[in-house]
């Protein structure tokens, strides 16, 4: 019973972190798939249908642009970071550090 | 046959708005390829096509993130109002309704008791339908247009804040269904109407005797006087002693009343009987007039120690204010 409510709780922590996740990677151009892979070879696992859905949101928001980009026998839609999502890149990361700064001194201060 | 794949990217953008689509279909297409790919590394491409689709989940909710949320009619925000308003419009409108065709039913003069029940009971229902549809509807439009939002980011006041009511002992609900019930008797009692059934000679006689004039009146009187108390008890919201004093004698008169008019011989008369025919068991019919009569009296007799009961709850209700 613990395990389903500390992988519910983790999921939630992950949820939360994976705008950041994702807006650190597409400093360089990549395609959905392929972020996929390499967000989990990080260790950050996010599921395909939270993924995709959001690339659209973050390029809503104009956080990220995106191109086609039909060389292979494949089309496929290429992300990359834009301005703005570069200042929100670093007011997250920011946010993060204080987040992580926070909670260690929270622990020691018992 | 088109492939799973085909029949799952249907699935998945088919209520998505047409300018997004041709795009959503395109890359999701070329993202589960990439992936059946990958997993057909160590299985046969049709178990990788699966497990993938599997992977996925289910086209609506993967629809739904695509769209941005859950699609609502009424939303979290305002639904307690909504249910509120819609709770206070069904105690409200049928009663009304009800009476309103109690009273045209009444005008109109032909009134059997099944005319009155499918009357009145048509309206009620028939307004209560109105009340929820428009009530629906209302919020509905109010969620569409986006009105529910704004009204949801306003700033929360405490002034808005309001005073506990004092303990209730009628229930809006109870009491309005008791007054409906009351008008209808009421109503029947006033119109008398007296249905024709067939004789055995072939004619048709009025099945309901003379009854004295002045029964039937006195009944009517202490049915209103009934009424009147109903309403006051509403309005007032407790019981008092005097008020459950008030309620025996009607209780009383009424029993009696009932009691007389049902066995006192002259609701079906010897003459009715012997015109209708022997085809009718009147041992029944009677047997049905004395039950009748005895369950009056017992509903007459628990209301009666009911009301005293109340009005013994108020007397404390009032020391604990």
């Amino acid at each position: 019973m613990n395990d389903e409510v500390l992988t519910g709780l983790q999921q939630e922590l992950r949820r939360g972190t994976v705008v950041l996740a994702c807006l650190a990677l597409l400093a360089r151009p990549q395609y959905g798939y392929a972020l996929q892979e390499t967000l989990a070879a990080a260790g950050f696992a996010v599921d395909g249908n939270t993924l995709y859905p959001l690339l659209r949101r973050l390029e809503k928001q104009g956080l990220v642009t995106s191109e086609w980009n039909t060389d292979d026998t494949r089309p496929r839609k290429f992300y990359v970071i834009s301005a703005a999502g570069r200042d929100t890149l670093h007011g997250l990361r920011a946010e993060w550090r204080a987040l992580d700064t926070a909670i260690t001194s929270l622990e020691g201060a018992r | 046959m088109t492939s799973l794949t085909d029949r799952y990217l249907y699935a998945v953008t088919r209520r998505l708005p047409m300018d997004v689509r041709d795009d959503v279909s395109r890359e999701l297409r070329t993202t589960i390829e990439d992936t059946i790919d990958a997993r057909s590394t160590d299985a046969p491409r049709e178990i990788a096509e699966r497990q993938t689709l599997i992977a996925l989940g289910d086209p609506e909710r993967l629809a739904d993130e695509y769209r941005g949320g859950p699609r609502h009619l009424i939303g979290p925000v305002v639904y307690p109002h909504y249910v509120r308003l819609l709770k206070l419009l069904l105690l409200i409108v049928p009663p009304i309704a009800g009476v309103l065709a109690g009273l045209g039913l009444a005008v109109e003069g032909e009134v059997t008791v099944g005319r009155v029940i499918t009357g009145v009971g048509g309206a009620m229902l028939t307004a209560a339908l109105q009340a929820a549809f428009w009530c629906t509807l209302g919020f509905a439009i109010a969620e569409r247009t986006g009105a529910v939002d704004e009204w949801a980011n306003r700033p929360w006041d405490p002034d808005l804040l309001e005073e506990e009511p004092g303990p209730r002992q009628v229930g809006w609900g109870d009491g309005v269904f008791e007054i409906c019930l009351l008008l209808v008797l009421l109503v029947l009692l006033v119109v008398g109407h007296n249905p024709l059934v067939p004789a055995a000679d072939g004619t048709q006689v009025p099945l309901f005797g003379p009854v004295p004039a002045g029964l039937r009146a006195g009944l009517a009187i202490v049915v209103a006087a009934a009424l009147v108390l109903a309403v006051w008890i509403l309005v007032r919201g407790r019981w008092s002693y005097p008020l459950a004093v008030v309620n025996l004698v009607l209780n009383v008169a009424f029993a009696a009343g009932a009691w007389w008019l049902l066995l006192g011989g002259s609701l079906i008369t010897d003459d009715t009987r012997s015109a209708i025919g022997g085809t009718v068991p009147w041992d029944s019919v009677d047997l049905a007039l004395r039950v009748t009569a005895a369950v009056i009296v017992v509903i007459s007799v628990w209301d009666t120690g009911s009301g005293f009961v109340k009005a013994h709850q108020a007397q404390t209700l009032v020391r604990n204010d």
